[in-house]
């Protein structure tokens, strides 16, 4: 439907242009043309002229058969044009000029036409050279050498191309020179721009953020379309952006936009960004059914999941099935795999950066779907139109009902629901003042044995003003808290039965300020003060019969605070640097008893020297920590470039699991006295190129990383409830390195990409004394060491209405402990296993596919639907979730158990409004 | 509706996610030959036994045992306590000694083929006694009816905190089909003839003796007295072992942490009760090591221990009165015919048949109660009527009616 949009309301805004000029009627038969033979023909047939660059058309393949009579030449090149990132203006009634990728060239001869009567000749449209210097610059005001200002005034309105209405606060930035303008409230602004070549970025949030190359020769006016960043039409979201991979600095960092994964096929009719994410290079699901990801080697523990700057400690539901934001509120996610900003902390491998939509503030709007697992409805409220808005978004599984109509025992027995509410505040108070006020929470709670119940929970809530001091200082404060729970309700017919309680809790002030100091410095600089709160365990007998001992582990709390400032340096047009130095103290609070062991001993309860008690709020223990984050980014052409970072970060909590995978019952546990701070340091360099106008992205990227103090577990140790941890793990150096390729297409009926990674992690326990030595202390491959990742996730349009998507996911299988042989022992027999992660479990393939069905596309429409239809695993490949081996009577079994061993069709109904 | 049973179609995949555990064929890895030490040295004056074996490949089940190594337990005030092999890996000291509190004792092996490993220095972790042990009527977790037997021990020792169980069961059979007579075959040619005599076999009553073989441990640690109360045996009320009298002893070591988490880990890796608690597995080193080559390995833990003991005796009726456990076999009768005459050919005797195979013994008469089973007598299979199928007539000498 988009594309027709985007042209529709382009001859909705520039009606005017054409109800000036009479149209001629003509009639013109093409039949299997190429566009090239098309234009060819109605040159031939009609008095027009066409301007353009054979180029445009060297690869096209397409061919059109229509019959045209008594059309208007409108129609005709409508027609032509549709399907495509030309655009023409038709000049004269005789002159039709082609344009590449700027839609919007229009109002400019528009205006020009009509107030500085500009545009005599149009060579300086299709002149080759003017072309090849800067490909799709727009031109304002009359190249005149006589008569040249040192500045310009351009001007114009911005507007939002859905709504068609104007955008109020948006920046316009040229940021060599850091000139900036702001709409006002009916969208208008003007910028005083230096002559020449300007490079105009607009900002705002929850609009696109365009760049557009303007060449000024004198005042001019220049109208801005802007979508919106997330109900954008999918053509222009996949435009936005296009030379990021190119022009950012930043090493590895990748951004998903929602309205992009729309057609990927996903698990059980949700789609979702995390799972999409999970597709990209670098980024692997630790498993199906597992929770968390492993980003270049670390550990799922090691990323920091942000929800509008607030920390989600578990981000998924179900075991890793779903992701825990709701999918129609999130905006976008941006992944940081590589060069961590400075201003994110705390976590070593990764930042994922999930934004929330704003509220629409100017009507209700709202999306809902069903299906078969899940229910979702979320709403947008305007409050105070055009200031604020009330965003709210609810989705629930109905699963917990339908097992109980089923007569299954087996299923009645068991439970899997979860829900999660997000409710969001926006509120503009003027130009240089907004507040936003978020509330989260998700739940899960599923039952796997009949006498066990686990559920968790996140609940975060977040105060956030933004505040704008002058046109070159900015700040953000926020205040949020972030509180992860975890329940474990043992309910056998024994006598110890208990409940086991966790939770974290996380209080975070943060100041954030941008400083644009210059064309070639922007600083950002701030601090974050941290407050962990964490309640490890709580087991207490449940019933009257229950034996269990209640018992409490001592709370552990601690501050973590950090100042940072970072600078983006722009050296010059090919070189761009960023430089960032964050400095951590984190102090571990009293009140706690610590255990201090003897040195040369290992850590067991018979070693310990001595215990000493720490009043409340006593610092028993402090770590200093400074990270550096550098990279850089040099332009070889306009289109390649290279990227190169190093990164340094600490980590001060750690989550303990002593399974071979994640669940959402590992519980995290802060440095202390005995458990050291994770450290990492990773080299990255990559090559970036883009081609064919942006359509297609290839990338390599390559990286080194060094771990220090990561932790892993002695064999078979219990973490949860244990008092003394630091006699169950082990703290050791790790090391990671691995390539990623990325090949992206982001335009056309097929779109999607393909990508690649060879990776490796290790990980390396030795020590002294062979009850804390793993593998005779050499390096071992880690759990999440899977060298082999290839994804393909491709759409294809049938039409406006189809559309087809499907993804494919191949991965080396995980490392595996595996028996070698058996042995007898004390009248049992046992298996025998080999070195820790020597080998491997069955390599792990997936085919999704999924079909979209969208309802009309009138535009008025009052609610817009789709159906989506899909099918998980396509191919029904049984693949192993986890390799386990039993001694059974005596007798050794092995198992593996898979979540999704058939393909799961589904289907979901969509509906926005 | 409709919509409802799709919907359960899908959930019943979603929670396939419970029960989607099947059975695999393990791939061929390579076999990793080891050294297994079971060497347990308590405070009990006596022969102390090691016992030397070798892993063996996960698709044989032969277990190879250690012969000719030299076995030497030696102590801090360098006494030595030589071993030698009695049977084919079997290892029993010279002397009896016991292990004395306070004094840590090292176990040194030397196999026949030059290569020698050494174990930690170990001792005594702390002394408790088992005080009694408490048969109780409960329901267990599966909702089956039975009797759990509860150790409790006292100990006014702060260093005994880890504790580890092994016990031997011995249980009174008595055949339900036990007859006082026996059939003898008189002529096995016509006319075919059987004649009752006296059972004169002493198979009545018997009894079995088993071993525990799981690992079965508790820990006081995390209690607020150093008091064990513990379940460590749960046996349903239908269980054969409580048909009539029982008796357990149970042996009671403490444990010092290490080889508690030993034990401890080792019973881990090798249940799995539920999927989503699967422990990591690994190679568990113990305290023994090779002491010339890295890449060797022994397996097992070498454990000073003080033990304790105490028998239970316990009887149905006390329990279950006028109530019957399962017997191990459901004992159908036959009845075959004497002599059996078939229409072409000389006739037969099915009963001398079956009586020749000696898997069947003599109940009863027929007494017509069933009109298909033909022959004259009632048989049984010979679990039903003689004990000593599943133990032996000799009462041991701890047995107290």
């Amino acid at each position: 439907m988009n594309r027709k949009i985007v042209t529709l309301l382009i001859f909705f805004s520039f009606q005017a242009i054409f109800s000036q000029q009479e149209d001629k009627k003509i009639s013109i038969d093409f039949t299997s043309s190429s566009r090239i033979k098309a234009i060819e023909k109605i040159e031939k047939q009609t008095n027009y002229s066409f301007f353009y660059i054979d180029s445009w058309f060297a690869n096209e393949k397409k061919l059109t058969s229509k019959k045209f009579s008594n059309s208007s030449i409108k129609e005709i090149l409508d027609y032509l044009f549709d399907q495509s990132n030309l655009n023409y203006f038709v000049f004269n009634n005789k002159d039709v000029i082609l344009t590449k990728n700027s839609k919007i060239h229009s109002s400019v001869y528009k205006k020009i036409n009509k107030t500085q009567d500009a545009i005599t000749s149009s060579p300086v449209l299709i002149s080759i050279e003017d072309y090849q210097s800067s490909k799709k610059a727009i031109r304002i005001g009359k190249e005149n050498t006589n008569n040249t200002q040192k500045e310009y005034q351009l001007s114009g309105y911005v507007r939002n191309n859905n709504t068609g209405k104007p955008i109020e606060n948006l920046v316009i930035l040229q940021r060599k020179n850091n000139i900036y303008a702001t709409t006002n409230e009916k969208g208008f602004y003007s910028i005083n721009i230096p002559y020449g070549l300007n490079n105009l970025e607009t900002l705002f949030s929850g609009i696109e953020n365009k760049e557009t190359e303007i060449i000024i020769y004198g005042n001019g006016t220049y109208n801005f379309i802007l979508n919106d960043a997330t109900e954008s039409l999918d053509e222009i979201v996949l435009q936005t952006n296009a030379k990021k991979n190119i022009k950012t600095n930043i090493s590895g960092v990748t951004q998903i936009k929602i309205q992009k994964i729309k057609n990927i096929p996903l698990v059980l009719g949700e789609r979702d960004i995390l799972k999409v994410a999970t597709t990209l290079p670098g980024i692997k699901s630790a498993g199906e059914g597992v929770d968390g990801v492993n980003v270049r080697g670390g550990k799922s523990d090691q990323n920091l999941f942000l929800l509008d700057n607030t920390v989600l400690y578990n981000p998924t539901h179900f075991l890793g099935l779903f992701s825990a934001v709701n999918p129609f509120v999130t905006k976008d996610l941006k992944v940081y795999k590589g060069s961590i900003p400075a201003e994110f902390g705390g976590r070593i491998s990764s930042v994922f950066d999930i934004i929330s939509k704003d509220s629409n503030t100017e009507k209700i709007a709202g999306e809902m779907s069903i299906g078969p697992v899940t229910g979702n409805l979320s709403l947008e409220v305007p409050i105070v139109k055009n200031k604020s808005g009330l965003m709210l978004a609810a989705r629930s599984t109905y699963s917990d009902w339908i097992l109980k109509i089923i007569d299954d025992e087996k299923l009645n027995n068991s439970s899997v629901s979860f829900y999660d509410f997000i409710g969001k505040y926006n509120h503009t108070i003027n130009d240089n003042n907004s507040v936003q006020a978020l509330g989260y929470i998700s739940k899960d709670s599923y039952s796997i044995a009949s006498d066990t119940t686990n559920s968790y929970a996140n609940k975060v809530l977040s105060i956030n003003w933004d505040h704008k001091f002058n046109d070159k200082n900015k700040g953000s404060l926020s205040l949020s808290n972030s509180n992860y729970s975890f329940n474990i309700d043992f309910d056998g017919n024994a006598n110890n039965n208990f409940k086991l309680k966790y939770s974290i809790d996380e209080v975070n002030l943060k100041l954030k300020m941008n400083y644009l100091h210059s064309k070639s410095h922007r600083f950002t600089y701030g601090l974050s003060s941290k407050l962990y709160n964490i309640s490890p365990g709580n087991i207490a007998p449940k019933g009257e019969n229950s034996i269990v001992t209640p018992l409490d582990i001592q709370e552990e709390k601690a501050l973590e605070n950090a100042l940072y400032i970072s600078d983006d340096y722009t050296v010059n047009k090919k070189l761009s640097l960023s430089l960032g130095l964050r400095y951590t103290l984190f102090s571990a609070l009293g009140e706690s008893t610590q255990r201090f062991y003897d040195d040369s001993k290992p850590k067991n309860e018979s070693t310990v020297i001595s215990v000493v008690d720490y009043k409340k709020n006593e610092v028993y223990k402090s770590y200093h920590a400074f990270d550096f984050r550098f990279s850089s980014r040099y332009s070889i052409t306009e289109d390649l470039s290279l990227k190169a970072s190093v990164n340094n970060s600490h980590q001060f909590i750690h989550k303990l699991t002593n399974n071979t995978f994640a669940s959402p019952t590992d519980a995290w546990k802060l440095s202390d006295i005995n458990i050291k701070p994770q450290e990492a340091m990773q080299f990255s360099l990559g090559v970036y190129k883009n081609f064919s106008d942006n359509n297609y992205e290839v990338s390599v990227e390559g990286y080194y990383k060094k771990f220090k103090n990561i932790l892993d577990y002695k064999v078979g140790a219990n973490f949860l409830l244990n008092e003394q941890i630091e006699t169950e793990v082990l703290q050791g150096p790790g090391k990671s390195y691995g390539v990623e390729f990325l090949l992206r297409k982001n335009n056309g009926d097929l779109n999607g990409w393909i990508s690649y990674s060879y990776s490796r992690s290790f990980l390396k326990l030795d020590s002294e004394f062979l009850e804390e030595t793993v593998n005779n202390g050499n390096f071992f491959s880690t759990n999440y060491d899977k060298p082999h990742d290839f994804n393909v996730v491709g759409n294809y349009k049938l039409t406006q209405r189809f559309s087809f998507s499907a993804n494919f996911t191949y991965q080396t299988g995980r490392p595996i402990t595996y028996p070698t042989g058996k042995y007898s022992y004390q009248g049992n027999e046992y298996l025998l296993y080999s070195d820790r992660n020597k080998f491997r479990i069955p390599d792990y393939y997936r085919l999704d596919v999924g079909f979209n069905v969208e309802g009309n596309h009138k535009l008025k429409k009052l609610a817009h639907s789709f159906w989506s239809l899909s099918v998980y695993n396509l191919l029904g490949k049984n693949n192993p979730n986890s390799v386990f081996f039993t001694t059974e009577n005596g007798a050794v079994k092995s198992y593996q158990s898979s979540i999704f061993s058939k393909p799961i069709p589904t289907i979901t109904y969509n509906l926005k409004f | 509706m409709n919509i409802i049973k799709k919907a359960s179609l899908i959930l019943c995949i979603l929670t396939c996610m419970i029960s989607c555990i099947e059975p695999i064929d393990i791939k061929d890895t390579t076999f990793e030959d080891f050294l297994i030490v079971e060497a347990q040295l308590t405070d009990e004056l006596k022969q102390h036994t090691i016992k030397l074996s070798r892993t063996f490949p996960l698709d044989s089940a032969d277990i190879v045992l250690e012969t000719g190594a030299s076995v030497v337990i030696t102590d801090n005030l360098l006494n030595t306590y030589n071993f030698t092999e009695t049977t084919t890996g079997i290892y029993i000291s010279d002397i009896t000694f016991k292990a004395i509190i306070d004094r840590s004792y090292v176990l040194e092996i030397n196999t026949a083929n030059g290569k020698s490993y050494t174990s930690n220095s170990e001792k005594i972790a702390g002394l408790s006694n088992v005080n009694n042990l408490v048969a109780k009527k409960e329901t267990n977790v599966f909702g089956i009816e039975g009797l759990n037997i509860y150790v409790e021990s006292n100990s006014t020792d702060n260093l005994a905190k880890y504790y580890k169980y092994n016990f031997e069961e011995t249980y009174k059979v008595i055949p339900p089909n036990w007859s006082g007579e026996k059939l003898r075959i008189v002529s096995d040619e016509l006319p075919f003839e059987v004649e009752k005599i006296a059972n004169l076999d002493n198979n009545k009553i018997c009894y079995t003796t088993k071993n525990s073989n799981s690992i079965i441990q508790t820990e006081t640690a995390s209690l607020s007295a150093n008091n064990v109360n513990f379940g460590f045996l749960f046996i349903p009320k239908s269980d054969f072992r409580i048909s009539s009298r029982y008796s357990i002893l149970l042996k009671q070591s403490v444990q010092s942490l290490e080889a508690f988490n030993y034990y401890n880990t080792l019973s881990d890796l090798s249940s799995s009760e539920n999927v989503f608690t699967q422990n990591q597995p690994g190679f568990l080193l113990g305290n023994i090591t090779a002491t010339n080559n890295n890449n060797d390995k022994a397996i097992g833990y070498f454990e000073v221990n003080s033990v304790s003991e105490k028998r239970l005796f316990l009887n149905r009726d006390d329990f279950y009165p006028n109530t019957t456990a399962d017997f191990i076999d459901d004992c159908e009768y036959i009845a075959p015919l004497t002599t059996y005459f078939r229409q072409n050919g000389s006739p037969t005797s099915p009963l001398i048949s079956i009586l020749k195979m000696n898997e069947w013994l003599y109940y009863k008469d027929n007494d017509g109660t069933n009109v298909t089973l033909e022959g004259e007598y009632f048989l049984v299979p010979k679990v039903c009527g003689d004990c000593r199928e599943t133990g032996t007539n000799i009462k041991p000498s701890f047995w107290i009616d």
